[in-house]
C-alpha cells in the first residue's frame, strides 16, 4: 500500500470532522472523493498531506513526494508573481533552491510546453502577473504547477470548480492522461458527477467515513 | 558654494536613509512582516561602530561589527515572533525598547563625538553594491523561495521553503542594513548619539513609499534603486521647504511634513489605480 489511514479521527472543538476513517490506496490508483460541503474531504486531503494532525489514529505513508492542487488556486499560486516565476518557484519543489537566477532560456521553452498542453492560452501569458488571470486560468496553472516536476502521489482538490463545462474535460482528459502515462497514484475530489468515470472507483465520505459509492462506468 | 554643500550632504543622508528603505523594503514589502526593530538597531549600529572607532579601531571593522550587531537585533525579533509567537509588531517594539538599555550600555554616555580624522567615502559604492546584490538575490531560485513566504506560506511550506529559516534570515538581513546604516551615519556626522534613532521608522517608509511612486517597475533592481531615489528625494524636499523663507517653517515642522508627504504618495496611488480601474 502506498498510503493507509488507519482509525483516523480528526475534530475541531469537539465537532468530529473525520470519524475513525479508514482508507489505503494502492500504487497507480486513482480514487475519486466525493461527498457534501463541509463533509471532511479537504481536511482529510489536509490530513495525508501532513498539514493537519489527525486526534488519533495513525497515517502510513509510503511515498516520498507528494503534490498537491489546492481548492481555492489563490491559495495554490503566488499572486503577485508572474506566470513564469510561479512555474520556477514550483520547478525546485524538491530539489536546492540555490543562486542562479529563477529565469532563463531552457526553462522558459520549458514552461511555455507545459502550459500548451493545458490549451488556456496560458503560454503566452508567461509574463503576466498571476492574479490578472481568471479564476479558471490560474486553477489550470496551479495544475500545471503541481505536476511540473516528479512526485508519488497526486491530490487533487474540485480542480475543474472553475473551469467552464468545455475547459473543464479538457482539463480532467488532461489530467487523466498525464496521472495514467505516468502511472501516478490520484486522489481527486469532485462534486461533478460526470468526472467520477475516470477512477478506478469512487469513495462518499459521510458521517466522517469512506464509503464504496458503487461500481463506476469505466474509461479508457 | 553653501547650497552645494547642502545639497551634497542631503543627497549622502538620502542615501543613508535610502538603505533604511531599502531594508523596511524587505521586511515590509518582502516578507510582509511589520519589522519595528529599526530605531533600535540603527542605534545599535551607530554605538558599537563609534565606540571600536573611539578605541582605534579600523573604519571597515567598525562599520562590520555594525552589519553584525545590527543583524543580530532582527534575529533576536525574529526569534520572539517565530519561537515565543509574539506577534510581529510587539517583537519589533519589544527588542526596539530593550534595545534602548543595551546601546547605553555599549556607548556608556548619551552621546559621543567622532575622532577628526575618521571618515569614509565609500558610501556611494556600498550603495550601489547593495541595489546589486539584492535585485540579484531577489531573482535566483533562492529569491523566489523567499518571496513566496511574504506572499503565501501556505504554498511556500507544501513547496519545501522553510519560512521560520527565511523568516529569520531576513530580519537578520534587513536590520544588518539598519545597522550599517546606523554605522555609516555617525561616520558621516562625526558624533553618535543615543537618540538618533528617533522618527527613523517612518523617514524609512517615506522612502518606500516615494519610492514605489518615481520608480514603479517590476524588476527588484529598480524598485531598490527606488528606495534610494525616494529617500534622496524626501531629504531634498525637506530640505528646501525649511530653507524656503516664506514659508517661515521650523525644523520642529518636519514631522507634520514627512507625514502629510508619506499620506499624498500613498494616496496619489490609490487615487490613479482608481481611475485606471474606471476607465477601461
Ligand atoms: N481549521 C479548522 N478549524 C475548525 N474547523 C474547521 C477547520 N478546518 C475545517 N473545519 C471544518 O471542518 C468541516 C469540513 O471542512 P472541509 O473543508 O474539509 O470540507 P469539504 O468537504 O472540503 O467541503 P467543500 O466541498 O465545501 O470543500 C467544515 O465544517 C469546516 O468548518
Ligand atoms: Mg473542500
Amino acid at each position: 500500500m502506498l498510503l493507509k489511514l488507519d482509525n483516523v479521527s480528526v475534530q475541531f472543538n469537539e465537532r468530529k470532522i473525520l470519524d475513525r476513517l479508514d482508507l489505503s490506496v494502492a500504487r497507480g490508483e486513482f480514487v475519486v472523493i466525493i461527498g457534501d460541503n463541509g463533509a471532511g474531504k479537504s481536511t482529510l486531503f489536509n490530513v495525508i498531506a501532513g498539514q493537519e494532525n489527525p486526534t488519533s489514529g495513525r497515517v502510513v505513508r509510503n511515498f516520498l513526494k507528494i503534490t498537491r492542487v489546492m481548492q481555492d488556486p489563490r491559495v495554490g499560486t503566488l499572486g503577485n508573481m508572474t506566470v513564469k516565476e510561479n512555474l520556477a518557484f514550483a520547478y525546485k519543489r524538491e530539489s536546492r533552491r540555490g543562486w542562479r537566477p529563477c529565469i532563463n532560456k531552457d526553462r522558459i521553452s520549458m514552461f511555455r510546453e507545459k502550459l500548451k498542453i493545458l490549451n488556456m492560452n496560458l503560454e503566452d501569458k508567461l509574463n503576466d502577473t498571476v492574479q490578472t488571470l481568471s479564476g479558471g486560468q490560474r486553477q489550470a496553472l496551479a495544475f500545471a504547477m503541481a505536476v511540473l516536476v516528479d512526485y508519488d502521489i497526486i491530490l487533487l482538490d474540485e480542480v475543474t470548480a472553475a473551469l467552464n463545462p468545455e475547459s473543464a474535460s479538457n482539463l480532467m482528459e488532461l489530467i487523466n492522461r498525464t496521472v495514467r502515462i505516468d502511472q501516478k497514484t490520484c486522489l481527486m475530489i469532485t462534486h461533478n458527477p460526470a468526472h467520477e468515470k475516470y477512477g478506478d472507483r469512487v469513495l462518499k465520505l459521510e458521517n466522517g467515513r469512506l464509503y464504496d459509492a458503487g461500481p463506476i462506468k469505466k474509461v479508457k | 558654494m553653501a547650497l552645494g554643500n547642502e545639497i551634497s550632504s542631503c543627497i549622502a543622508l538620502g542615501l543613508l536613509q535610502g538603505i533604511i528603505g531599502t531594508a523596511l523594503f524587505l521586511t515590509l514589502r518582502i516578507l510582509n512582516f511589520t519589522d519595528l526593530t529599526c530605531e533600535g538597531s540603527f542605534v545599535l549600529g551607530s554605538c558599537v561602530s563609534s565606540i571600536l572607532l573611539l578605541r582605534g579601531c579600523n573604519v571597515y571593522i567598525s562599520i562590520i561589527a555594525a552589519l553584525f550587531a545590527g543583524g543580530l537585533a532582527g534575529l533576536s525579533t525574529g526569534v520572539l515572533n517565530i519561537f515565543f509567537k509574539v506577534k510581529d509588531i510587539l517583537a519589533g517594539i519589544l527588542i526596539a525598547f530593550m534595545l534602548y538599555s543595551v546601546n547605553l550600555r555599549v556607548l556608556d554616555v548619551p552621546n559621543i563625538t567622532l575622532p577628526e580624522n575618521v571618515s569614509f567615502g565609500g558610501i556611494y559604492v556600498f550603495c550601489f553594491g547593495i541595489i546589486c546584490v539584492l535585485g540579484y538575490l531577489l531573482t535566483t531560485d533562492w529569491g523566489l523561495a523567499f518571496r513566496s513566504v511574504g506572499q503565501n506560506p501556505t504554498l511556500a511550506v507544501t513547496s519545501g521553503v522553510s519560512v521560520k529559516k527565511i523568516t529569520l534570515i531576513g530580519l537578520a538581513l534587513s536590520n544588518a542594513l539598519i545597522g550599517l546604516s546606523g554605522s555609516l551615519f555617525s561616520i558621516n556626522q562625526g558624533f553618535c548619539d543615543i537618540g538618533s534613532g528617533t522618527g527613523l521608522l517612518i523617514v524609512g517608509l517615506a522612502s518606500v513609499v516615494i519610492g514605489e511612486r518615481v520608480l514603479p517597475f517590476k524588476s527588484f533592481y529598480l524598485k531598490i534603486l527606488g528606495c534610494f531615489c525616494g529617500a534622496v528625494l524626501y531629504r531634498l524636499f525637506i530640505c528646501i521647504a525649511l530653507n524656503f523663507d516664506l514659508l517661515k517653517l521650523r525644523p520642529s515642522d518636519i514631522n507634520m511634513i514627512t507625514g502629510l508627504l508619506i499620506l499624498v504618495f500613498m494616496s496619489s496611488k490609490i487615487i490613479t489605480r482608481r481611475r485606471r480601474i474606471t476607465c477601461c
